[in-house]
C-alpha cells in the first residue's frame, strides 16, 4: 500500500500503519457495518418500502416521550456523574501516588465486576423491602419506604455508579496535568478557594469534563440493563423500547428505524466530541 | 385489586401486553363477565389509571414469585402455578379464586420439523391421561385431558383451578389474536405515560 506511485494525478494513499488495523477493520465491517446496513434496509422496507417507520416514530407522542426520557436520563446521569467524579478525581490527582494506585485499583475493580450482578445488587439495596429502606425505617428516620426504585431515582443511582470510572479516569489525567502552582499563585493574589476553583481549576479541567461527560452521555443513551431493572415503565428509554418492538411486537421495521435513529444521534454526538476535544486528547494524550 | 384504601400496598401485574390485566380492570369497573368482549380499552385504561402508581410490574413468572415472596408487592395477579409453587416452598401466600381467569396453552410442532414423528409421540405422551395427571400434580395447572383427574390424588385435584369454576371467566383468545397489535400499541403507550 505504501508504494509511491509517480503519477501527477492526486492519488489516495493509505495512512501509515494501516496494515496493522486490518484485522480489526475486517471484524468491524463484518460484524458491525454489515448488520447496521441490514438494519437500515429493514427500517425502510418492512412492512413495505418507504419511510413510514420513521414518520411513525417521529410523529407519535408516545415515542416522542421515550426519546425525551432517553435524553433526560442521559443528561441527569451525566451531570450527577460529573458532580460526584470531580472531587474524587481531584483527590486522586493530589494524593501520594502509592495511595492513589490503591484507589485506582478499587475503581477499576468495580468495572471488572459483571454489570448485571451490580445492577441486581442495587435492586436488593433500593427496593421497598431492601436494605436501605429497612434501615431507615428501623432507625425511625422514615415511617414509609422511600420510592428509590422503578423510577428516575433508581436509574440515576444505578447508572451513575456504573459510569463513574469513565468520568474519573479522563478527569484525573486532565487534573494531574494542571500545574499546582497556578492554584498557589491564585491564593497568593488573594483569591478565595472558591474563586480559585471557579477561575483556575474549573476552566483548566474543562477538556477532561467534556471528554468524560460526552462519553458518559453517549453510553447512557443506549443503556438497556440498568434502566430496565431499576426504572419504571414510565421511564422507558430507547433501548428498552427497541427490545419491546422486536421481542414483543415483532415489529422489525419500527425497531430497526428506532435503533438507526439512536445510532445516528450517537454518531453525531461523537463527532461533536471529536471536534470539541480533539481525537488526540480523547485517547488520553491530555 | 383496585381499592387502594381497603387494600393498601403495591399490587403486581404482568408487564407485557397480554390477556388478563385489561379484563380485571373492566370487571372491577362493573362490566359483567359475559359482556367483557369486545374490550372497552378506553374504560379499562381509565380504571387502571386510578392505581397506576401502586403497580409493580412483573416481567416473568419467577419475578412475580420474587416480588410476592419478598413482600415487595403485597398482592397481585399471578399465574396460579407460580403461587402453587410458592405455597409448596412454604411461603405464606394464598389464592383468591374469586373471578379467576383461565386460558389454555398449546403444544405445537412447527411445519417442516426435522423429527416430526418423535415430536408427535411426545405430544401423545404429554397429553395422555397419565402425562397430564403428572403435569397437573407438579404444576398446579389444570389438565387438558379430562381422564387425567382420575389418576391424581384427591387433594391435588382440589388444588386445581377446576375446583373453582364458580365465577371463573375464560379469556377470549380469538379476540386477542385479532386485536393483538392494536391493544399492544395502546398498552405500551399507556405504560410509558
Amino acid at each position: 500500500m505504501s508504494v509511491e506511485t509517480r503519477q501527477s494525478l492526486p492519488t489516495f494513499r493509505m495512512p501509515a500503519g494501516f496494515n496493522g488495523l486490518l484485522p480489526a477493520l475486517v471484524l468491524i465491517v463484518l460484524f458491525f457495518v454489515v448488520p447496521v446496513m441490514a438494519l437500515l434496509l429493514r427500517s425502510v422496507t418492512e412492512p413495505e418500502p418507504g419511510l413510514q417507520n420513521y414518520a411513525a416514530l417521529l410523529g407519535d407522542g408516545t415515542y416522542a416521550r421515550v426519546f425525551f426520557n432517553t435524553f433526560l436520563v442521559a443528561s441527569v446521569v451525566t451531570i450527577v456523574t460529573i458532580l460526584v467524579a470531580f472531587p474524587v478525581a481531584w483527590m486522586l490527582a493530589i494524593m501520594p501516588s502509592a495511595l492513589a494506585s490503591i484507589v485506582f485499583g478499587v475503581i477499576i475493580l468495580s468495572m471488572w465486576t459483571n454489570l448485571l450482578t451490580r445492577t441486581y445488587a442495587w435492586m436488593v439495596l433500593l427496593q421497598r423491602t431492601g436494605v436501605i429502606n429497612r434501615t431507615l425505617m428501623a432507625a425511625g428516620i422514615s415511617d414509609q419506604p422511600l420510592p428509590l426504585i422503578n423510577n428516575l431515582t433508581g436509574i440515576t443511582i444505578g447508572m451513575v455508579y456504573i459510569m463513574l470510572p469513565f468520568m474519573i479516569l479522563p478527569l484525573v489525567g486532565t487534573l494531574r496535568a494542571i500545574d499546582p502552582m497556578t492554584l498557589r499563585a491564585a491564593a497568593l493574589c488573594g483569591a478565595s478557594p472558591f474563586q480559585a476553583f471557579r477561575r483556575i481549576l474549573l476552566p483548566l479541567s474543562l477538556p477532561g469534563i467534556a471528554a468524560g461527560g460526552l462519553m458518559v452521555f453517549v453510553m447512557s443513551l443506549g443503556y438497556f440493563v440498568t434502566p430496565a431493572l431499576l426504572g419504571g415503565t414510565s421511564n422507558m428509554m430507547l433501548a428498552e423500547m427497541i427490545a419491546q418492538m422486536i421481542q414483543s411486537l415483532l415489529n422489525w421495521g419500527l425497531g430497526s428505524a428506532a435503533a438507526f435513529i439512536l445510532l445516528v444521534v450517537t454518531m453525531a454526538l461523537y463527532a461533536l466530541q471529536l471536534r470539541l476535544v480533539g481525537a488526540r486528547r480523547m485517547s488520553g494524550g491530555a | 385489586m383496585f381499592d387502594t384504601k381497603k387494600f393498601p400496598g403495591k399490587r403486581t401485574f404482568y408487564k407485557w401486553s397480554a390477556p388478563g390485566v385489561i379484563e380485571i380492570a373492566l370487571l372491577a369497573d362493573g362490566v359483567p363477565a359475559d359482556k367483557l368482549y369486545p374490550l372497552d380499552l378506553e374504560r379499562a385504561f381509565k380504571k387502571l389509571d386510578t392505581i397506576k402508581s401502586d403497580i409493580v410490574w412483573w416481567g416473568g413468572g419467577a419475578e412475580s414469585q420474587q416480588l410476592i415472596a419478598s413482600g415487595e408487592a403485597t398482592f397481585g395477579q399471578l399465574w396460579n402455578g407460580r403461587v402453587f409453587a410458592l405455597e409448596k416452598d412454604g411461603a405464606d401466600v394464598g389464592v383468591s379464586w374469586n373471578q379467576n381467569l383461565t386460558a389454555a396453552d398449546v403444544l405445537v410442532v412447527p411445519k417442516g420439523a426435522k423429527n416430526k414423528d418423535a415430536a408427535m409421540k411426545f405430544l401423545a405422551a404429554a397429553s395422555s391421561p397419565a402425562g397430564q395427571a403428572k403435569f397437573a400434580e407438579a404444576s398446579g395447572y389444570a389438565p387438558i385431558n379430562t381422564k387425567a383427574k382420575a389418576e391424581m390424588p384427591a387433594d391435588a385435584v382440589k388444588a386445581l383451578p377446576d375446583a373453582h369454576v364458580d365465577g371463573q371467566i375464560n379469556l377470549d383468545m380469538n379476540y386477542w389474536a385479532e386485536h393483538r397489535d392494536e391493544i399492544a400499541t395502546r398498552w405500551y403507550a399507556w405504560q410509558a405515560k
